[in-house]
């Protein structure tokens, strides 16, 4: 059956498409071809599929072909039968008759004979010539044609369609289509049974000895192929796939396969999307399918018919898992076919594929698909670009491979080819290996950039040097390379030829001795001398060049800069297409290897955009250990390009990244070059961002408490991520309140350049005085060299925590805690009561500190008038606990004497005072004390005694002196505090006098009440009056009382009474008084009395200048209070007598008569003056209280008669209610002591509130 | 695991968060970032698996020659990686599940403290139920609980 390949190869070729065979009886077919093929091909088609389901195709299209033509015609029933699929589907009968006997004798049998054969489907097809005006041959026609349905069509189908050429036909064309197709379809269905029942009889037997598989292959094939023309694709690549699963299960696995074919010429071009590639007799050879080509050509049929299914996503992807396991398929064969064949087949299929479903697909698939399809393409494009690197690196390219771990793992897990003999040099290279040889000694490896000293990754699986031998003297001179083995860089297989010539190291030095020197020494005598490298190079060239029919593959091997661009180009599409799917990683990793070559071609600019693209994806998925491969790279590209502003941050990036990447070593040439570049005069300095690398944090503990207004020093904890120590020329840090957004942010200046050593430094930074508030830490910026950089982070406390993952999120701990204005200090005085007026004092003032010292202070006093510091005096300060204690025990001791309890303590200090300043000594800054300022209130004043019925009118203003006292402190002396404290001074004693008694002899006793006015005991040694004029003492004393009653003792604020007897004496002329006595008018009592007092209490002894201080005695003291002695009304002239008022209530706004009576007491006809009966009277009245009517001052006349009277009467209106003064009657010429007033004193009256208006309130 | 492997959990948003170098086999100086860089690929290929199947162990998600790696995808896309080049599948996933208990835990000891380092009066200022319900958040999507923080941060208000 097998000879029937060919046949069935050219039959397939011949025909695409479905047949119709036309009967043509009647020689009508020229007439109505035209008709006919207007109808192709057919639209609508409704087919079954396989399983019987109906599907409808668009455009289906057939032939009509005469049953006589040779096609047709020649062909043996056996032959029919197998490639079936070519025959008619349908058979059109075509016939005319005009006449009824005719159609009876010679149409009818004849149409009876070609109708019976059943294996076909045909119906008939009348065409009536007839035209519609010839009614005879219309109705002839018609009649002809009934017979012939009778005849022929039967209930259950419909054979016979009449088709008038010159009548209407528009019913026809459809009822012919409708036709066609049923008939097309039954055949198919048949046809369809008939392959699948003979597939199914063939499968059953496959595990029979004889079984074929050239057989089952072509009925398989023939179905499919049926399908495909029937354009049911569908339903064909279901063949195809089953046709596929059967090989690879049966044949395949059985290991029947003699051939595995592929050996021929051209064989390294893929023909996986080309069925014609090669005729499938060439395929099958002695009825085994060689699986090279036949694979292939499978794979060929089902893209054909996806791209029709217009599937272009599933011939890449189907494609895509194709040439894998070919490939795989191809590794079995590998020693039969040429040097890497299996790589350049791989390289083409994948371009194939890659073009083809490119110009195949359209877009117009779902996004998800689209993405896939893409990802496709780019795997395809990257197992392209890999097997092509691998052909480049056995060329000698493989300096020109970026040792990427992308190639890197690409290319150290792919193995090498595994030719049964390694290909040995062509005996006509010699120059040819020279010249690679030379190739190889010029090229240097590219150092890294910052020399950093990185293994190179490996490009290949193990060092070629020695496979290559190996594969070549593995039959001759197995036991040479064994020296090889034994040399621990070859069997680790990472050791690379480049690196390993070309590195410094010392080892890898030895080895490249071993290979350069000691090898051709060793083994020149030898026939099978090992290959060098350039050798090895040239003969792979030599190789490849046989292997390779393709003749741009080859050229783009034929040169550095064609390879180049090559694997730029597959790069680039492989880099492209992964961006279009959702592989974006394999997308920007490519990227990188662009940039790679870029590179290397001095094209800095696009190298530099690559790399970016790289970096970026690393760094933003923090995979450090990948971008410590790229960044450098980066580095120096923008270095080339001077891109200086990205050159610095890819180099505090490179020193930001885990320090286990790199050597300190190198880490210090990232760092110089930071430095270097932060010293030159950059054109346009950026600020740098060293978030990374430098990060600060408070110190741990609490905050730092600052007082409002009060500087201080932060310290703060600056990481520093540098390798080596670096000099920052200034630095500043702000500070962000937390609280109030809107108060921004203050800066906090180092300006003395710091120098951070790597790891921990603590800053210590002036903090100037700040607002109320919690700071946190903000920015840090400073400046190295010419440059600004800027950190954000705050770190994380330290290596000690870094696992502390929770440091990141927590809200940022406040560095500094500046608190609301508060009293830092309190001053006040010590005393609580009275001090000693005109006496030198101790007043003590208390100098508080409210948490907070007050170490370094310095008070200023300025007393107010009428104070005066005793500068000649110390100033005593001591602590209040001492001060507190002694009055305790003052209390306890019920007043006994305290001296030498404030010496026993050692918080005790003497200062003095300069220019109005102390300064607080240093005990006293944390804790209460009381400072002693000697100090006297003068009051130039004589105290002034009272009478007792006119009590005395108390005024605490006098006595009243003020200390102003201004208190800096804080540690800068920035804090002030200002006080203003009262000190009240008063006199020992109020003196107060009343008349005890008035004797029968004109003795007056007059009782002196003396009132302790101070919280001290005072004790009277002696007192005695000097009177005044007009009174004498009695007994003409010395004006001392008893001198039993002294000393007398008056305890605090209590009274205390001395009786003084006197008596009225002679009136001395005012002249004389002036004369003799230039005393006082007033009388003087004089005191004599010590004080006992506690100056923590108030009034205390007065302190004394020490050098004249009489030992152990106090000095007594004077006090000296003037009273006022009044002679008593002797001869009143006049009386004064206030009236009664009229009876009635005094209501305001009610006019009221006051009225006053004069009566002259005494005649004064003896005393001559003028007007002596004209008296001057005022009334005195307050006006806010009454309003007066009439004269309030005039004369009245009173006689100067003994007992005459006159009454003066005054209108007035009283103003307010309540009681008030009464308006006065004086008489302003008449001396007081003439005039007896009634009553004697200030009276009051009652003044009732007005009365209520009744004139708005009449009743109705 | 006989030879190399290379072990990493990868977070929800493809950071490393912690990786491992473990199998007997020599450690090559290069092999690492090598490890890295065929993980980092696979990144790719297991964006892609995850969301078509519903089991957490993805094996044999990529292969490169030799090396294998195997995935297990937790319920917050927190992926454990595995590079290895013997196939002992059974032996993977349960050392995978084993290694994803231990994440749970720790990672619930992280959100206890997330949720300590809360102020009180959010605690319980927000009422229980939103508390509880943020609870269940944080415990059910074992992602980076930094979103949460944030979500949480206008409640600083209170």
């Amino acid at each position: 059956m097998a000879n029937y390949l060919a046949q069935f190869q050219t039959i397939k070729n011949a025909c695409d498409h479905l047949v119709i065979a036309v009967e043509d009886v009647s020689d009508l077919w020229p007439t109505v071809k035209n008709g006919f093929e207007e109808r192709l091909p057919f639209k609508r088609a409704c087919l079954n599929n396989k399983t019987r389901n109906p599907v409808f195709v668009e455009k289906l299209p057939a032939e009509f072909i005469l049953t006589t033509d040779s096609r047709l015609r020649s062909r043996f029933p056996q032959e029919q039968l197998l490639f079936w699929f070519r025959e008619p589907y349908a058979t059109v009968v075509l016939v005319t008759c005009e006449d009824l006997d005719e159609f009876k004798t010679i149409l009818k049998p004849r149409l009876k004979l070609i109708v019976q054969n059943d294996e076909r489907e045909w119906f008939i097809v009348f065409v009536s010539r007839a035209h519609p005006s010839n009614d005879q041959a219309t109705k002839m026609a018609k009649k002809v044609y009934a017979k012939l349905e009778v005849d022929f069509s039967s209930k259950k189908r419909e054979r016979c369609c009449k088709l008038d050429i010159h009548g209407p036909e528009a019913n026809f064309w459809e009822d012919l289509e409708s036709k066609i197709m049923e008939s097309i379809k039954n055949t198919l269905d048949r046809r369809v049974q008939f392959y699948e029942d003979e597939i199914r009889k063939l499968s059953e037997q496959r595990l029979m000895p004889i079984w074929n598989f050239c057989n089952f292959f072509i009925l398989k094939e023939s179905l499919a192929f049926m399908f495909e023309i029937a354009h049911l694709h569908e339903d064909s690549l279901r063949e195809y796939d089953e046709l596929e699963l059967c090989y690879l299960e049966t044949v395949n696995v059985a290991g029947k396969q003699r051939d595995f074919g592929g050996t021929d010429r051209g064989a390294d071009q893929a023909a996986l999307l080309n069925p014609g590639n090669k005729p499938l007799t060439q395929i099958v050879q002695d009825d085994s399918f060689r699986e090279f080509e036949f694979r292939q050509y499978l794979f060929a049929c089902q893209s054909k018919l996806l791209f029709k299914l217009n599937r272009p996503f599933e011939v890449a992807s189907r494609g895509y898992s194709f040439v894998i396991s070919f490939s795989k398929a191809l590794a079995l064969h590998e020693s039969i076919f040429p040097f890497c064949m299996r790589e350049v087949w791989v390289i083409t299929a994948c371009l194939a594929l890659i073009n083809a479903t490119a110009s195949h697909y359209n877009g117009l698939v779902s996004p998800d698909i689209e993405k896939e399809f893409y990802r496709l393409q780019g795997d395809l494009y990257s197992l392209c670009r890999v097997k092509f690197m691998r052909l480049a690196y056995l060329i000698g390219y493989g300096t020109d491979i970026e040792r990427s771990p992308v190639n890197s793992a690409s290319l150290s897990m792919l193995p090498w080819p595994k030719p049964a003999v390694w290909p040995s040099v062509p005996s006509d290279a010699s120059s040819e290996v020279f010249v690679k040889e030379k190739m190889i000694l010029q090229e240097t490896a590219r150092a890294k950039h910052f020399a950093i000293q990185r293994k190179p990754l490996p490009l290949e699986p193990s060092v070629l040097l020695r496979e290559a031998n190996r594969r070549r003297a593995s039959l001759s001179a197995g036991n040479m390379f064994e020296v090889f083995e034994g040399r621990p860089s070859f069997i680790d297989g990472s050791g690379s030829d480049i690196s390993s010539r070309v590195s410094p190291s010392p080892k890898v030095h030895g080895i490249s001795m071993s290979r350069t020197n000691s090898s051709p020494m060793n083994f020149e005598s030898s026939i099978d001398r090992p290959m060098r490298l350039a050798e090895i190079y040239v003969a792979a060239e030599h190789a490849m060049q046989h292997t390779i029919s393709d003749p741009d593959l080859w050229k783009s091997l034929s040169s550095v800069k064609e390879f180049e661009q090559k694997y730029l180009e597959l790069t680039k599409g492989a880099a492209d297409n992964y961006h279009r799917s959702w592989w974006k990683r394999h997308g920007v990793v490519l990227d990188g290897e662009i940039a790679a070559v870029c590179f290397r071609n001095g094209n800095y600019d696009l190298a530099a955009k690559s790399y970016e693209k790289v970096c970026a994806l690393y760094a933003g998925e923090g995979w450090q250990d990948l971008l410590a491969e790229v960044l450098p790279n980066l580095a120096e590209c923008q270095k080339i390009l001077n891109d200086q502003a990205g050159y610095l941050s890819s180099c505090v990036r490179l020193l930001s990244l885990d320090k286990g990447l790199f050597l300190t070593k190198e880490r210090q040439a990232f760092q110089s070059e930071v430095v270097r570049l932060a010293h030159s005069e950059m054109k346009h300095p950026v600020p740098l961002d060293v978030s990374s690398l430098i990060t600060f944090s408070g110190n741990p503990g609490p905050p730092l408490e600052l007082c409002d207004g009060d500087p201080g020093t932060l310290s703060v904890t600056v990481w520093s991520g540098f390798p080596d120590d670096i000099t920052l020329e200034s630095l500043s840090l702000t500070l962000i309140a937390t609280y109030n957004a809107d108060e921004g942010v203050k800066a906090l200046r180092c300006s003395s350049a710091t120098i951070l050593k790597p790891g921990r430094n603590t800053i210590t930074l002036a903090l100037p005085p700040q607002k109320p508030g919690s700071y946190v830490l903000g920015v840090l910026t400073g400046q190295i060299g010419h440059l600004r950089f800027r950190s954000h982070s705050f770190s994380k406390g330290g290596p000690a925590d870094t696992d502390d993952l929770m440091s990141y999120e927590k809200p940022t701990r406040p560095i500094l805690k500046v608190f609301k204005p508060r009293p830092l200090v309190d001053l006040a005085a010590a005393i609580s009561s009275a001090l000693l007026m005109n006496e030198p004092q101790w007043v003590g003032i208390i100098v508080r500190p409210v948490n907070y010292s007050l170490k370094g202070a310095v008070l200023h006093i300025d007393t107010g008038p009428g104070l005066k510091i005793k500068e000649s005096h110390v100033i005593e300060m001591e602590s209040y606990a001492n001060v507190s204690q002694s009055t305790m025990d003052m209390a306890n001791c019920n007043g006994a004497e305290n001296n030498g309890t404030l010496a026993v303590s050692g918080e005790f200090k003497q200062l003095t005072l300069q220019d109005g300043r102390i300064e607080l000594p240093e005990w006293a800054s944390d804790m209460t004390s009381v400072l002693w300022v000697p100090i006297r209130a003068i009051n130039d004043s004589l105290a002034r005694g009272t009478s007792s019925v006119a009590p005395r009118r108390q005024s605490i203003v006098d006595g009243m002196r003020t200390i102003a006292m201004k208190l800096e402190f804080g540690v800068y002396h920035n804090q002030t505090f200002e006080r203003t404290i009262a000190v009240h001074f008063t006199d020992p004693f109020h003196v107060s006098t009343r008349v005890a008694d008035k004797c029968n002899d004109g003795t007056l006793l007059l009782q002196v009440i003396l009132h302790s006015q101070v919280k001290a005991t005072l004790t009277i040694y002696d007192a005695w009056l000097d009177l005044q004029d007009g009174f004498v003492h009695t007994r003409q004393g010395d004006g001392r009382p008893t001198s039993g009653f002294f000393p007398l003792v008056i305890s605090p604020t209590s009274r205390a009474g001395i009786l003084f007897s006197i008596c009225l004496g002679k009136t001395i002329a005012e002249d004389e008084v002036k004369a003799q006595h230039p005393v006082h008018p007033d009388s003087i009592l004089n005191i004599r009395y010590g004080i006992a007092g506690d100056r923590t209490i108030g009034a205390h002894t007065p302190m004394v200048v020490e050098s004249t201080k009489p030992n152990g005695t106090t000095q007594d003291l004077i006090f000296r209070s003037a009273l006022v002695l009044q002679r008593p009304v002797l001869d009143p002239c006049l009386a004064v007598g206030f009236l009664p008022l009229p009876s009635g209530d005094l209501r305001v706004g009610q006019l009221v008569t006051m009225k006053w009576r004069v009566e002259r007491l005494k005649d004064f006809e003896n005393e001559v003056s003028q007007n002596n009966d004209e008296v001057l009277y005022e009334v005195n009245a307050n006006s806010e209280n009454w309003m007066i009517a009439g004269r309030k001052r005039g004369h009245v006349s009173v006689s100067t008669k003994q007992g005459s009277r006159i009454v003066i009467s005054i209108l007035c209106v009283p103003l307010v209610a309540g009681y008030v003064r009464p308006p006065q009657l004086g008489l302003p010429n008449v001396d007081e002591a003439n005039i007896s007033c009634n009553p004697a004193g200030p009276h009051l009256v009652c003044v009732l509130p007005p009365a209520l208006s009744s004139s708005f309130c009449i009743p109705a | 695991m006989a030879g190399t492997a290379c072990f990493i959990i990868v977070s929800r948003n493809n950071i490393p968060i912690y990786e491992a170098e473990v199998g007997s086999a020599l450690k090559k100086e290069d092999a690492a970032h090598q490890h890295h860089f065929i993980l980092h690929a696979a990144l790719d290929i297991v964006q892609d698996l995850a969301w078509t199947t519903s089991a957490m162990f993805l094996k044999g998600a990529d292969k490169f020659d030799g090396l294998v790696v195997s995935v297990y995808v937790t319920a917050g896309h927190t992926r454990l990686m595995l590079l290895h080049d013997s196939r002992n599948d059974d032996g993977i996933k349960s050392f995978f599940q084993e290694v994803h208990e231990l994440y749970i835990k720790v990672y619930h000891c992280l959100c206890f403290s997330v949720m300590q380092s809360f102020p009180s009066s959010i605690r319980f200022g927000m009422g229980l139920a939103l508390f509880r319900k943020i609870w269940m958040l944080i415990l059910c999507s074992d992602s980076n609980y930094s979103c949460l923080v944030i979500l949480l941060f206008p409640f600083r208000e209170f």
